[in-house]
């Protein structure tokens, strides 16, 4: 078996920003010269639902991966990451939002960006396939003007929570 | 650092559309297609016309006469949508074109947002046109240009038929190329095929199906029947690959999916994909997989290249069970389909999907109305005013009415309408015992295929309720303009359509407007919608408020619950049911982040519990 490819699930409810924070994980490794492909659901499923979008770093056809082979998963709320669970390898990475991401998001200033503050946490892990420069570039990209910088405070306050304080 | 950008497939549709200099494109919304005109839509050229026709007949008819002017034009819908458009698809199949003529047809297998699963590609069967089916969204970019090609090459419409999961992926697209410069439009009058009679039209059959034979051979589309893992010959021995035990023949999607499979897992199979499912040069296929003992077919959602090679290969697929016959293609069918037909001394190299023992956990949250939705209180006072009724429903948001007890039919869009008609004379028989017959529809759905229901409905004598969800925008699919709103795809301005002129010319003489935010008055105009429907008339009710979505602002204070007052009857959190109630050790409370102000909630409690600060 040859595994090419960094495969994460993103899990979320409806209008909690998960298609946003797969957008911002899609553009930086693009910018880092990774392939990247990156499922998204619109209509029925976005009324406040269970959203799940998968994305997959590395050479590949499609966004989509078998159950059981997941390298990590991002749950945005805590109810989510059951569910999760089929998709991901044994040991797969999880980074699951106990409440802390919201935390970090309120103090911030932007409670919205809790997903921001998800993914600054889920950045440190080992073996997370894009770096904080893209990720930053990404976020600054993707954010209205007046949100950029409290979004970016909340991503490196998200890393700096995961209690890692390595520059990645 | 590339220069790619990371496009949604339906965004990389757009790019071929615009580069191919693609003159007009209408569309109907509908996931998962919606995304192709918005798009298109920001790419502007002063050479381009786009619409969002009121419906998707309409919107080919309109792209058709762009083609008869030796235009490249587009059609874009979701699978429902071409069952609409049948009509003038089947006929241009005969007439053909003068100019490129596309459809963007995008199936929804599994299905996540239509009420069927339904296979475009049969449906280019059954038409006689041209169908290509991507697998990627660079793909379904050049896919466009190939579909041009051949268009105007053959004088045939052709359908794009990229999947759910090819429209609503990001995949890395290369920069946009220049726009091709097409020739002015130039309308050639020959009535023997623009208005053939039904004598030509049988010559027009006969030439439908000469261009679709010489289609299939056209080197253009031999290219996109390709090797994506090439048989291996094993040395020594000529003409190996003819003892190979599998390969597997895939179309769209699903090549992309046993592509990925077979690289990680490592196994040599080989995988020939299909770019052009009809017309298929069935021969060239059985050619290039002669010998091998079995082929496995993945395809969605019918076995379509099946039936083509039906035959002339030792085909294994959804015919023989070996795919389920029903839902989306995933990694995992394919993984499954692939392991049963390994030769025992592969099948070592697929480990079972390890899965995981997963815990007793919630439910996936179903989707459901959003905080502040006005079609929430339209249903809440549709079943206080008629509580008995019969409940028509239609397709759009509020099919999620269903929840609310307020929705117990939905079939296709209008049908609310004709239901309620055929529900009413069904139980004409019973006289004062017949149970009150309710249509609920949206804006948009109504102007789509409401009408003609709605003036049927009159003109035979019918009597029941309807209401008209007038939202002003077409919600579901991620808030396009109606013509109720006058704006345009190109966000310019026209007249707004009078809804309430529309309803009268149906014939309509019982019609009100409520705000459903009003509960209580809605509840009033709702049952004296329903006394008229006891005497024989249609009775409408346009329950008008926005879409919660166009807010900028909360529509209202956020009320409270006062403790001392709520009886904990969770009437409010299990019946009224609004995202921003929840139940908490103290009774139901209102959580300010979620909630939008509309204050609905106010009138549905019956102790009177809920209310705003004075």
């Amino acid at each position: 078996m040859s595994k090419r490819t960094c495969d994460i699930v993103l899990a979320g409810r409806g209008g909690q920003g998960v298609l946003f924070l797969a957008r911002v994980l899609g553009e930086a490794a693009l910018a880092q010269g990774l392939p990247v492909r990156v499922t998204e659901s619109h209509g029925m499923a976005m009324r406040g639902g269970s959203v799940r979008t998968t994305v997959r770093v590395g050479e590949c056809l499609s966004p989509l991966f078998r159950r059981g082979t997941g390298d990590l998963l991002l749950a945005l709320d805590a109810g989510e990451e059951a569910g999760a669970l089929p998709l991901l390898a044994p040991g797969a990475e999880r980074v699951v939002n106990t409440g802390f991401a919201d935390d970090i998001a309120r103090e911030a200033g932007n409670p919205r960006s809790a997903n921001l503050a998800l993914l600054g946490a889920a950045s440190v892990r080992p073996g997370f396939p894009v770096g904080q420069e893209a990720l930053e570039g990404a976020i600054l990209s993707r954010s209205r003007p007046r949100d950029s910088e409290r979004n970016l405070d909340i991503f490196r306050r998200g890393r700096a929570a995961a209690g890692n304080q390595e520059e990645g | 650092m590339s220069s790619k950008t990371l496009l949604l497939g339906n965004e990389a549709i757009a790019l071929g559309l615009w580069e191919a200099g693609c003159r007009l494109a209408a569309a109907y919304p509908g996931t998962p297609s919606s995304e192709v005109l918005e798009s298109l839509a920001e790419r502007k050229a002063d050479d381009l016309h786009l619409e969002w026709s009121v419906n998707e007949k309409v919107a080919v008819e309109v792209a058709s006469a762009a083609a008869l002017s030796g235009l490249r034009s587009a059609a874009v819908m979701k699978q429902v949508g071409l069952n609409v458009a049948m009509d003038p698809l089947m006929s241009l199949a005969y007439t053909g074109v003068a100019g490129g003529m596309l459809l963007v047809v995008a199936d929804d297998p599994g299905p996540y947002s239509s009420q069927t699963e339904q296979d475009t590609r049969m449906a280019a069967l059954f038409a006689g046109v041209p169908v290509l089916d991507p697998a990627t969204p660079e793909e379904a970019r050049e896919m466009v240009h190939l579909g041009f090609a051949l268009s105007e090459k053959y004088q045939i419409p052709v359908i794009l038929r990229p999947v759910l999961r090819v429209c609503h992926s990001r995949g890395p697209v290369s920069p946009a190329r220049e726009r091709v410069a097409t020739p002015p439009p130039r309308f050639v009058k020959e009535p023997s095929r623009w208005a053939a009679t039904p004598r030509f039209r049988y010559q027009l059959h006969i030439e439908r199906d000469r261009k679709l034979a010489e289609l299939a051979r056209d080197p253009l589309a031999a290219e996109t029947l390709r090797w994506l893992v090439r048989p291996v010959p094993v040395e020594g021995v000529v003409g190996s690959r003819r003892k190979a035990p599998l390969a597997i023949l895939a179309s769209g999607a699903a090549s992309a999916y046993a592509a990925d499979l077979l690289r990680e897992v490592g196994v040599e199979v080989p995988l020939l994909a299909v770019g052009v499912p009809f017309p298929l040069d069935a021969a060239a296929v059985a050619d290039r997989l002669a010998g091998f003992r079995q082929v496995l077919v993945l395809e969605e959602t019918e076995p379509l290249l099946e039936r083509l090679l039906a035959g002339r290969l030792p085909l294994a697929g959804r015919l023989d069970g070996s795919v389920p016959s029903a839902g989306e293609m995933t990694p995992d069918t394919v993984a499954e389909a692939v392991a049963r037909h390994l030769p025992q001394s592969q099948k070592r190299f697929f480990a079972p999907s390890p899965r995981r023992p997963v815990a007793p956990s919630a439910p996936e949250a179903p989707p459901t109305l959003c905080a502040g939705c006005p079609h929430r209180a339209s249903f809440w006072a549709l079943r206080k005013a008629l509580p008995r009724a019969i409940y028509t429903g239609d397709i759009g948001c509020y099919t999620l009415g269903i929840s609310l007890g307020a929705v117990d039919t939905v079939l296709c869009m209008g049908a609310s309408i004709s239901q309620a008609s055929g529900f009413f004379w069904a139980h004409r028989g019973l006289g004062e015992q017949a149970p009150p017959v309710a249509a609920a529809i949206g804006d948009s759905t109504f102007f789509h295929a409401g009408a003609q229901p709605l003036l049927n409905a009159v003109q035979q004598g019918a009597a029941f309720t309807l209401l008209i969800l007038d939202n002003g925008t077409t919600a579901m699919t991620g808030g396009q303009p109606t013509p109720g709103t006058g704006e345009r795809a190109d966000g310019s301005r026209g007249e707004p359509l009078d809804l309430e002129a529309l309803v009268r010319g149906c014939g309509v003489t019982e019609l009100a407007v409520a705000d459903p935010l009003d509960v209580p008055a809605t509840v009033e105009a709702i049952r004296r919608a329903g006394a008229a429907a006891r005497e024989g008339k249609v009775a409408v009710v346009i329950c008008r408020s926005p879409c919660v979505l166009s807010l900028r602002e909360r529509a209202g204070a956020v009320p409270g619950v006062s403790p001392g007052a709520c009886n904990r009857c969770r009437l409010c959190v299990e019946r009224f049911a609004c995202p921003a109630l929840r139940w908490t050790e103290a009774g139901a409370v209102i959580v300010p982040e979620s909630c939008n102000g509309c204050g609905a909630c106010i009138a549905v409690c019956p102790q009177n519990a809920i209310g705003r600060a004075p």
